[in-house]
């Protein structure tokens, strides 16, 4: 089973916030999610990343494939593979 | 001997002087800065494009998904994925340059936050309980003002 790591916005309209969560890529807009590994806000200032690391270390390792802006986020919280 | 560059000896034998075209910066797209920019936009400007391009547009900012998957659910190629989202950017752009909907709520929402830090200190410096119904009605009225953007 492909996984992958993706944001999905959440928050109310003009207020955009974002779960990082690891998903199954064959479903990917039934809104279910394996697991929730981190938020970004946006509307804070510093903009406010939280990823917990050990789980996004745990889904890397295990082939999930992340998308370019969790890539990012994840380089801005200073995880690596 | 000294190596002159051509610039150099163009310079000499023509007494003019170059202006070095400077090299473009490498444009760094942040792709999350990209994507709460196209949030933003959307939240705005969404409800003037197609329901074509409102499903596409959503499956990029709110599901974060990649163009080679929405391709495959729509069953269109990746190019036209691409140029379908960019001609979403631009025609969204330029309502915004015309309208600045975004960027004046952005700095109504910054202008906001700083009086909702000036009432927390007004409320940790008062001591007369007269006042707190007032502050509460200036922290409410700046909300309320907040969502008439």
């Amino acid at each position: 089973m492909a996984v992958k790591m993706r944001l999905r916005r959440m928050g109310y309209k003009k207020h955009p916030f974002y779960r990082v969560i690891v998903a199954d890529s064959r479903s990917p807009r039934d809104g279910r999610f394996i697991e929730e590994i981190g938020t970004y806000d946006p509307n804070q200032e510093p903009n406010a990343v939280q990823i917990d690391a050990e789980a996004a270390k745990k889904w890397l390792a295990n082939g999930a494939q992340p998308t370019d802006t969790v890539a990012k986020l994840l380089k801005q919280a200073g995880i690596e593979k | 001997m000294t190596y002159y560059s051509i610039y150099d000896i163009i310079q000499k034998v023509c007494k003019v002087k170059i202006l070095y075209k400077k090299k473009p910066a490498n444009k760094v797209v942040n792709k999350v800065e990209k994507i709460v920019r196209q949030s933003m936009l959307y939240d705005f400007y969404g409800e003037l494009l197609t329901e074509h391009q409102k499903s596409i547009y959503q499956d990029v900012i709110v599901n974060d998904l990649s163009y080679t998957e929405i391709a495959g659910l729509y069953g269109i190629s990746r190019q036209g994925v691409y140029d379908m989202i960019k001609r979403c950017d631009k025609i969204m752009e330029e309502y915004e340059d015309k309208l600045r909907l975004v960027d004046r709520f952005l700095r109504a929402k910054e202008m906001a936050g700083d009086i909702q830090k000036s009432i927390l200190k007004i409320r940790e410096l008062n001591n007369n309980s007269d006042l707190d119904s007032y502050i509460k009605i200036i922290e409410d009225k700046t909300s309320e003002l907040l969502d008439e953007f």
